[in-house]
């Protein structure tokens, strides 16, 4: 049996990504958990204006999960535990050696036991430039400090690195040389540090061609050149041109060889550098759809508009019609089951009883399909609706516009029944809105009052328009895991680490999704949290991840 | 020799000379004295695309001139050759050429349409994503012209609307007879968007014999029913001729008039379930259409993509005829698929000057491009060094970044790959690049591929043994032997297809020795459109394909040798001997039915050369000259290509079989090593037995459409009443194995009832009555079905989830096979797998778990459950592996005319896996997949 408690106390540990939705409930359970730990590093990158060691001290340890177990631990330990126990460095994974200066290096080297990378990009179709620094450049400057301080590395990554695939898929794959299409082990065509080495090519040229052309804009006049104005137009397009290009990159690359997007491609190159390391002891950890917290910090506690967020939303905005098959499950663990897991698989490695990957999922023991997801999350959308009148307005319209069909009863479509859809919504609010400027022209000729309240209704139905096209756009971001394929990790290693470690460890770090109730989980957890503490949040912004 | 010190006179009499000496080295001495400066060069001198480019090549290098590239291919008689030669001084060499400049786009492609079901689909993605990205560059003359994505899409749509608009209704056939050109792409593309299906027919290579030629494909336009030809300008003139033969022809039309209309997007039309109708043959006589779906083309281009691994920045060239599948599918359709920049000239351009195709090549710094052997050997023998050095302006001759130079079509000659390698090794070609791949129309384009970026691997054989038996025994590397025989490996058949060598009887051939090569995939046909007769001589039961083809396996890779049907391949053209022969036998002084009609490979030219040996009783020699001419003059009028090559030979000199059928390849032996004698008797039955065979013809189709329409409902209502009625009582039965075995039996009866034949094997394995793990892959949905059918043992179900694509009835009656453990504290509703497993297990049962992966998926990338092996191991219960195939096939809407599907069960021997800890078991389930493998990949 292990004893994490013990293997913790004997071995320093140095984190990554603590700021994260996922660093905060890691963080969070080592301390409540482990209070006897030895010493933790974590690594912040200054931004904002603010320095490291603030951001830290007031976005992680200041957030809503950490404050009460900061709280009990300074009341238990003392008002210096925390300064003491924790040495915040500012770093970047992007840069060389962390961003960490050459004397700070050699103060770490032979202190660490093990690295926790849990620092990534989490952007479906970010240019493929930004994908890269944190996920693939990130991985390699956190491979070579961990070689150079002796210590082991824990990553973080994703199950979803299987790509376009379909069905079970299982542990036991090799990593190295690994992409979606593989036809079988004999099929060697991808290599990772040439895909690496070919896409750093293709940025630099796309970096290149553009500072061309803003050097050579030759359309300056004596004017211009002077004030600057067309300069600084011309910039603004160039760069917005070099983003695209950037994104359309990433986009195809992983798309050629069978990722479903740039993320998760860029994930499978940074495990595969992990794989390939010389002389690195490491464990792979691969979350599926990391959701709000089961117990720990407290049920429901989630952050970001990440994950399955955006499409829990658009059922509680009463969506109808669900481009979803519903015998796929819906591959979903809860944060702190993920954070349980990573702090067992570091023990298990610092005790060298760990295997290479983890797969964090639960569809093999527990599965939650679509099909009755769907309903349960409509159910609450019809139970939220009769509270709250305002909403009712803005499906109905929809409804009238796009002919969809008006009873409550939620429907399976394919994408392309859907596409004709919204095609005729949106042609049919140009058309609207087309007719309101004309009136508008007609009463102002007329000098007729009631123009602005014409101009109101317009500006309602062109928002109507934008929100539903971002709607789509959302949606087809998740078609590769609702619709197109049908995941279900196999997570066995995860179950057989669970059976190595001391009988009180696993209450500590508990690891049983079969025994999440789903209904229970997605009504009373996942909605509950994402309404406490997103839904502001995502009126402004949803970023979409996994 | 200056241009103005020559005379017409002079120009006249070399002229002649130069056709003289090239008739002599063809071995038509007789020709070459009666030639005068009226002959007609198809006719009376019999000479072919092929001589002609080397005609225009010995001409510009006799009078130091260049000449327009039209000339070689048009031009009728020596004299026109004269006057060119005369223009070409008068109006100085190099016409200036306008600017067309290939530009490629700065974008990578983006990534292929995997979900596409249909060409449309297709490019209506392209054109939506990638509107503006340049889809062709057509190079005409000297200039060219870039067709967009978006172009096309709304081109295509308007000759859609011009279509819908003349009548055409869904799953109508229409010709499209056009030459390489900006139409032929609209047309076929409208033909698809108004929910027609295209059939591509060769164009007449001289337009001024257009009449006369389009009366020669009346075969293929009557067997393909079709309701309008697309063509050009001229054709309104004949139409009214063609409707009298032609009873489904509403009109001929061109593109030009079916765009006339206003263009308003594309019409909503469902598309037919055909792509195209790919005619191999059938001018006269025996049409044969092979019928390709848009499933077929498209598992085929991304079987070929694959293969060659496409990149996103890739590039394509290709002048292959567009009518012919290699320049069609592989080329065009290819490269739209993946939205590869594709450069396309004529193949009037590629043969008059070979050159033009490389400088393509270069300029538009191509990656991909297929072409025929003949062209490799063209391109390294015919064209003048000067011609490949760099122009003025632009850059040298570049062939490096040609990384695949696919050689297909016909037999792929050692000699030519080792010309072109060794020529062009100094513009950057590497011999890596040769990708020899095999491939027909009826596997839509292409079968067979050897992996890229390697040297072609070439196999020398011993002749005696391969000849007389027909053995490919290696001659050993360190030997010389100049008589071996070399052949070119093809390499592997496309994932997901399959090729078998077999003897005559049909039975599987040891490797290395030579048998017919038989296949079947996704991308074979499902037959000839509307010729029953000849879709069943090719297919057999099993739903195999028969290639026509010879070849052998060795090191894993396919060896093509060549072709047991007789037909001949001529500029990218299949032939078939038999109209050849029949256009020949019309001629006066030949003898019926002793006429053999032939290709011959000709190592110089790389290509193949039709013969036409006949018997004669005349001996004069004037007798013979006008024969020799009559034939080829018959054959040109029939086919619109006159033979290479006509031999009269006395009476009994052509072998023939004891019916009484003339043994051509025999002929062609003894023709190739000049041994033509006196054979012996002649036979005229079979023309009779022809004739009888024809009638009845037309009964039988009609009857065996109606039979297979029934026969389909029929199974369909059987299938849902046995299920649906035994569903009833498996549900009322008191236990789980009275219920399995009830299942069982109903899944027999309903197989029964509907005439389904399985193949099984290996049940022995099985431990009756005892508690075992099944670990099985998915091969269709109705894998319980069939394996419920066919084992021994009732068995339950470990996991509902394969029960999800079952007809309702099936999975009304599977759903209690489904093993559901008592509810438990902490456990989900329904159990984990290993619960269920464990369940099972513990009370005596027999238990399946699939591979969770969708049905067709091959073992090798399936999912095998690690939780089912773990409670098998706990339990100590034996594993027993079940390969399944072909299960996809049983009541497939795509039955094979005349075969019936072969669903196979195959059975392994039992693996006891360890407890021995996690690991252990990961390797077990390694073991169990690989008995999988091994059973799914078994030949039987
Ligand atoms: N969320 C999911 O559903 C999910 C599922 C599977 C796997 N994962 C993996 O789990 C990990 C954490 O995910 P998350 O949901 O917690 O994401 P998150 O909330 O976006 O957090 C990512 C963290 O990484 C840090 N980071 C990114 N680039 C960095 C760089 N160049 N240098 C230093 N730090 C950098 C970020 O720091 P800043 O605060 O400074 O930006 C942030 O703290 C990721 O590796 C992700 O791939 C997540």
């Amino acid at each position: 049996m292990t004893d994490i408690a013990e293997v913790f106390h004997q071995n320093e540990l140095f984190l990554t990504g603590a700021n994260g939705f996922l660093g905060k409930v890691l963080l969070g359970t080592l301390l409540d958990r482990y209070p006897g730990f030895a010493h933790l590093h974590i690594l912040v990158r200054p931004r904002r204006g603010l320095l490291a060691c603030d951001r830290f001290f007031s976005e992680v340890l200041g957030s809503p999960p950490l404050v009460p177990i900061v709280e009990k631990i300074t009341a238990q330990r003392g008002k210096d535990f925390l300064r003491e126990k924790i040495t915040v460095w500012s770093g970047d994974v992007g840069e060389p050696n962390l961003g960490l200066d050459a004397s700070a290096a050699e103060r770490l080297r032979g202190r660490v036991g093990a690295v926790i990378n849990s620092a990534g990009l989490v952007e479906f179709f970010p240019p493929v430039d930004a994908s890269f620094r944190s996920n693939v450049d990130g991985v390699e400057h956190v491979v070579a400090f961990a070689k150079g301080a002796g210590a082991k590395l824990v990553h973080v990554s994703t199950c979803y690195v299987c790509g376009t695939r379909d069905g079970l898929v299982e542990e036991t794959e090799p990593i190295l040389g690994f992409y979606p299409r593989r036809k079988g082990l004999e099929d060697t065509s991808f290599n990772h540090a040439e895909e690496i080495r070919y896409v750093r090519a293709l940025i630099r040229q796309i970096h290149d061609s553009s500072l061309r052309l803003r050097s050579g804009s030759p359309t300056l006049t004596g004017a211009e050149a002077r004030t600057g104005v067309a300069a600084s137009g011309a910039e603004n397009g160039t760069s917005r041109e070099l983003a695209e290009r950037l994104v359309t990159l990433g986009k195809h690359r992983a798309a050629s060889w069978g990722w479903v997007n740039t993320y998760t491609y860029t994930k499978s190159l940074g495990e595969q550098i992990i794989a390939a390391a010389e002389s690195l002891d490491y464990a792979i950890v691969r979350p599926a759809i990391v959701e709000s917290a089961l117990r720990f910090p407290f049920p429901g506690w989630i952050e970001g508009g990440r994950t399955a967020t955006p499409l829990v939303l658009m059922a509680l905005d009463g969506m109808k019609e669900w481009p979803v098959r519903e015998d796929t499950p819906l591959e979903v663990v809860p944060v702190d089951l993920v954070a349980s897991a990573i702090l067992m698989v570091t023990a298990l490695l610092l005790d060298s009883r760990s295997e290479r990957l983890y797969q964090l999922g639960s569809a093999d023991v527990n599965p939650i399909h679509l099909g009755p997801l769907v309903s349960l999350l409509s159910e609450q959308s019809r139970k939220r609706e009769y509270n709250n009148h305002a909403r009712t307005a803005v499906p109905y319209v929809v409804r009238k516009l796009t002919g969809a069909p008006s009873d409550s009863r939620v429907r399976f479509v394919t994408a392309e029944e859907l596409r004709p859809r919204r095609e005729r919504l949106q042609k049919r609010i140009g058309r609207a809105e087309d007719i309101l400027a004309a009136t508008r022209r007609m009463l102002a000729v007329a000098r007729l009052p009631g123009t602005s309240s014409l101009a109101g209704w317009s500006t309602t139905l062109r928002t109507l328009g934008l929100q539903a096209s971002f709607r789509d756009q959302t949606l087809d971001q998740y078609l590769p895991f609702v619709l197109h394929y049908r995941y279900i990790f196999e997570s066995e290693n995860i179950r057989a680490a669970f059976a190595l470690i001391s009988e009180n460890d696993r209450k500590l770090v508990p690891w049983d999704p079969e025994r999440i109730e789903w209904k229970d989980y997605w009504v009373n957890h996942q909605v509950r949290g994402i309404q406490k503490w997103i839904q502001p949040e995502t009126a402004r912004n949803w970023t979409v991840r996994v | 020799m200056a241009p103005n010190e020559v005379g017409e006179g002079t120009v006249e009499k070399q002229t002649l000379e130069v056709f003289r000496e090239l008739l002599a080295e063809l071995g038509s001495p007789r020709a070459a004295e009666g030639i005068s400066m009226n002959s007609s060069l198809d006719r009376d001198l019999g000479l072919g695309s092929l001589e002609r480019v080397e005609l225009l090549v010995r001409l510009e290098f006799r009078f130091h001139t260049r000449f327009r590239e039209e000339i070689a291919q048009q031009a009728e008689t020596p004299s026109d050759w004269a006057r060119a030669i005369l223009d070409g001084y008068k109006s100085g060499s190099d016409a200036p050429k306008r600017g067309y400049r290939i530009v490629q786009p700065t974008r990578e492609a983006p990534p292929p349409p995997d979900s596409a079901r249909t060409l449309i689909e297709v490019l209506r993605r392209q054109a939506e994503i990638e509107p503006e990205r340049v889809h062709i560059h057509l190079l005409e003359e000297d200039s060219g012209q870039d067709i967009s994505y978006r172009q096309l899409f709304e081109t295509a749509s308007s000759v859609a609307w011009g279509l819908l608009a003349r009548g055409l209704r869904p799953n109508e056939t229409v010709a499209l007879m056009l030459p390489t050109c900006a139409d032929f792409f609209d047309a076929y593309f409208g033909i698809l968007l108004a929910g027609g299906i295209p059939v591509p027919i060769y164009p007449p290579a001289r337009p001024n014999q257009f009449e006369e030629y389009v009366r020669r494909q009346v075969g293929i336009l009557r067997n393909a029913e079709v309701r309008f030809l697309i063509s050009f300008d001229r054709v309104k003139a004949i139409s009214e001729i063609m409707r009298v033969s032609i009873p489904s022809l509403v009109a001929a039309t061109t593109v030009a008039a079916l765009r006339e209309g206003a263009s308003r997007g594309a019409p909503a039309v469902e598309p037919a379930e055909i792509a195209t109708l790919q005619y191999t043959s059938g001018s006269t006589g025996d049409p044969k259409g092979v019928v390709l779906t848009h499933a077929n083309l498209l598992a085929n281009i991304r079987g070929i993509g694959w293969a060659v691994k496409v990149r996103p920045t890739d590039i394509g060239v290709s002048w292959l005829p567009l009518y012919h599948d290699m320049g069609l599918i592989g080329s065009w359709l290819f490269c739209l698929y993946y939205a590869v920049p594709i450069t396309i000239l004529s193949p009037l351009a590629f043969l008059s000057r070979p050159e033009r195709w490389l400088w393509a090549l270069s300029n538009s710094k191509s990656t991909l491009c297929p072409a025929p052997n003949f062209a490799y050997e063209l391109c390294a023998r015919k064209i003048p060094d000067s011609a490949l050095e760099g122009s003025a302006g632009g850059g040298q001759l570049d062939l490096s970044p040609w990384r695949v130079a696919i050689n297909a079509g016909e037999p792929v000659l050692p000699d030519t790959l080792a010309h072109f390698a060794q020529r062009f090794a100094k513009y950057g070609f590497h011999a890596e690049s040769f990708v020899p791949c095999y491939g027909l129309a009826e596997s839509s384009v292409a079968l067979a591929f050897p992996p890229t970026n390697r040297r072609p691997v070439i196999d020398s054989i011993r002749r005696q043994e391969f000849q007389s038996e027909g053995r490919a025994i290696p001659v050993p590397r360190t030997r010389h032997d100049p008589k071996a025989i070399r052949f070119v490996a093809n390499g592997k058949p496309l994932p997901g297809h399959e090729i078998r060598i077999v003897d005559e009887e049909g039975e599987l051939v040891d490797e290395r020795v030579q048998g017919r090569l038989f296949f079947r995939g996704p991308s074979m046909t499902s037959g000839y459109y509307g010729n029953l007769k000849a879709t069943a001589e090719i297919m057999t039961e099993e739903g195999w394909m028969d290639s026509g083809d010879l070849a052998y396996w060795a090191k894993g890779e396919i060896f093509v040798t060549g072709r047991r049907k007789d037909c001949i391949i001529k500029s990218g053209r299949n032939i078939v001997p038999q109209e050849v022969e029949s256009a020949t036998a019309d001629v006066a002084g030949v003898r019926r039915g002793c006429i053999a009609a032939f290709g011959s490979v000709d190592a110089a030219t790389g290509t193949e050369r039709m013969v036409v040996v006949a018997e004669t009783r005349a001996t004069a020699r004037n007798d013979i000259l006008r024969i020799e001419a009559a034939v080829v003059k018959g054959v040109d009028d029939r086919l619109g290509i006159p033979p290479d090559k006509v031999v009269l030979v006395p009476p009994h000199s052509i072998p023939k079989t004891s019916s009484g059928k003339i043994r051509r390849n025999e002929t062609r032996i003894l023709y190739e090593s000049g041994q033509l004698r006196a054979g012996k008797r002649p036979p005229w039955v079979q023309l009779l037995r022809l004739w009888l065979g024809n009638l009845g013809n037309w009964t039988r189709l009609k009857v065996r459409h109606a039979a297979s329409w029934i026969r389909r409902e029929y199974q369909n209502a059987a299938l849902s009443m046995t299920a649906a009625v035994s569903g009833l009582f498996v549900r009322l039965m008191p236990g789980k194995k009275a219920a399995a075995r009830l299942a069982q039996i109903a899944s027999r009866l309903a197989l029964a009832l509907t005439g389904q034949r399985v193949k099984v094997m290996g049940t022995e394995a099985i431990p009756l009555g005892k508690p075992a793990v099944l670990m099985a892959n998915r091969a269709g949905a109705l894998d319980p079905l069939v394996l419920a059918a066919s084992l021994p043992a009732p068995f339950l179900i470990a996991d509902s989830s394969v029960l999800s694509k079952l007809p309702r009835e099936l999975r009304f009656m599977f759903r209690p096979l489904v093993v559901q453990p008592l509810q438990r504290n902490g456990v989900p509703p329904g159990g984990t797998l290993r619960e269920r497993v464990r369940e099972a297990l513990g009370s005596g049962f027999a238990i399946v778990a699939f591979a969770d992966a969708p049905p067709g998926t091959p073992p090798q990338a399936s999912g095998f459950r690690l939780d089912a092996i773990d409670a098998a191991a706990r339990a100590s219960a034996p594993i027993v592996p079940v390969g399944l195939r072909g299960t996809e096939s049983v009541f497939g809407a795509h039955r094979h005319p005349g075969g019936a599907p072969h669903a196979e069960v195959l059975v392994g021997g039992v693996i006891r896996p360890e407890v021995n800890g996690h690991r252990a078991l990961t390797e077990s389930r390694q073991r169990i997949r690989e008995a999988i493998v091994r059973l799914c990949e078994k030949e039987n």
